[in-house]
């Protein structure tokens, strides 16, 4: 569960969050559908720490982000940006360096399990050997949405986590996380999220 | 060795008139900033000169150690500037981490190569602490450019090694080895070729001074590793030290030590 808790936001003149509220409730799967300017993007990374907020506080699982708790929250949340920027590895390079970071060593990295997943994303096994900067766009999405897999932490934040996959992959993606036993909220613009409760905010003119 | 007029000093600076002469017909617009730029040198060559003469006469430990931590306040706060990096807040660990291996390495060096009593010689600790220096110096600039920089031009990517679980070590060390390779590498490349393409400056000094060669190149290849040394650990504790005050308390780049808004 995240509350966000009358935060307030601003870069400059331009005023993201005025006293804004926001709650994702334990187990829910939400889909963030605004117009763009609003936020969305904004509001997933304030709950990681990597924008920090004018005010306002912001509490996961019972937990208030702050400095001395940022670690701990940051490795029970699976963030997946836009672009998937990810470290210019190969992908079993870069699985292998995932697992010896910090808060994801007590997961071992199951071949099997690692096979399956790929098989389910439609991704051939030579995939491993490939650089991470050779992929496609929609490769690399679906190695981002694996690596979630893998590391199995209960809040998924993803943002345009299915732009450049083709329907049917969009549908087994949404699918998927349906599934799964997290709390989710999705920005996405695709169809296949219909699922997931809608939530949105209005935009702040100014 | 034998005095040189101050005629024979003209005389080499009518080298440069042809430059002039050519800059103006090419228009390349430097004559101002080279003309400032050879008076400067000009001055302080003769201000640094009156002033080491007393220093080497004096010879007193107290003074030559001021003296060295002068400079190393100077080069320190240089080479914050020249990194496009802000001043205060990175003054104390970028000095410290000039100081403590160029100091260190240099009274080894004396210890080693002068002998103890010439530990805090004007004669060894002014002309090598200066080497030292002046390399501990040019390796940050580099070294520290490349590391904030690096982070901050590849900032989502670093930043996204944090939210997967790396610590903040972890999250850094991609463009450490980057950084720390791209300053020493000149290093690696200047040894070995050294003695090939050119006689060091410090060895053409002792010869011109009339040392032998096989004198002059023990002292050489002694320096050579000391500025090594120095550098090195100079570039690792400059990174090491300045981390706590350029990253904020959720680990992330403060883009404030940066001088220019990018």
């Amino acid at each position: 569960m995240i509350i966000w808790e009358n935060i307030n936001l601003s870069f400059g003149d331009k005023t993201i969050f005025r006293d804004f509220d926001f709650r994702l409730e334990s187990g829910e799967k939400v889909l963030i559908k605004n117009k763009s300017g609003s936020g969305k993007t904004t509001l997933l990374k304030t709950a990681i720490g990597l924008t920090p907020l004018n005010s306002g506080s912001i509490i996961i699982g019972g937990t208030l982000l702050e400095p001395h708790s940022i670690t701990d929250i940051r490795s029970k949340i699976f963030y997946l940006d836009q672009d998937v920027t990810l470290p210019e590895l190969t992908v079993e390079e870069l699985l292998i360096e995932l697992m010896h970071y910090k808060s994801n060593r007590d997961i071992n990295l199951n071949r099997d399990e690692l096979l399956k997943h790929l098989t389910t994303f439609k991704l051939d096994k030579n995939i491993l050997s490939t650089n991470i900067k050779e992929l496609s766009g929609g490769e690399r999405q679906r190695i981002g949405l694996l690596i979630g897999l893998l590391l199995n932490r209960p809040i998924w934040l993803l943002d345009e986590p299915t732009s450049a996959l083709d329907d049917e992959l969009k549908k087994i993606v949404s699918d998927i996380l349906l599934e799964l036993p997290i709390t989710c909220a999705v920005i996405s613009h695709d169809s296949c999220w219909n699922n997931f409760k809608v939530k949105t905010w209005e935009v702040i003119n100014g | 060795m034998a005095d040189i007029s101050i005629i024979s000093l003209l005389l080499m600076l009518t080298l440069t008139v042809p430059i002039f002469i050519i800059n103006r017909f090419l228009k390349l617009g430097i004559n101002r900033s080279l003309g400032i730029s050879i008076i400067r040198m000009s001055l302080q060559l003769t201000f640094v000169g009156v002033y080491l003469q007393y220093i080497f006469l004096w010879n007193n430990p107290y003074i030559n150690i001021l003296y060295l931590l002068i400079m190393i306040t100077i080069a320190s706060s240089h080479s914050i500037s020249s990194s496009n990096l802000k001043l205060k807040k990175l003054f104390i660990p970028i000095t410290l981490s000039i100081a403590i291996p160029q100091l260190t390495v240099l009274l080894i060096f004396n210890l080693l190569i002068a002998g103890k009593e010439y530990l805090f010689d004007a004669k060894f600790i002014i002309p090598i602490g200066g080497m030292l220096l002046g390399n501990c110096l040019n390796g940050n600039i580099i070294a520290l450019n490349s590391f904030y920089t690096g982070i901050k031009d590849d900032e989502k990517r670093y930043n996204y090694s944090l939210t997967l679980g790396a610590s903040h070590n972890q999250a850094i060390i991609p463009y450490m080895r980057k950084s720390m390779t791209l300053a020493i590498k000149p290093n690696i490349a200047s040894m070995a070729t050294m003695g090939l393409v050119a006689i060091p400056g410090m060895m053409t000094g002792q010869i011109l001074a009339g040392a032998l060669p096989l004198t002059a190149i023990k002292y050489q290849g002694a320096i050579i590793i000391a500025i090594l040394t120095a550098k090195y650990f100079s570039i690792l504790l400059s990174i090491l030290l300045s981390k706590g005050a350029a990253f904020n308390r959720y680990k992330t780049l403060n883009i404030d030590i940066f001088r220019k808004s990018y």
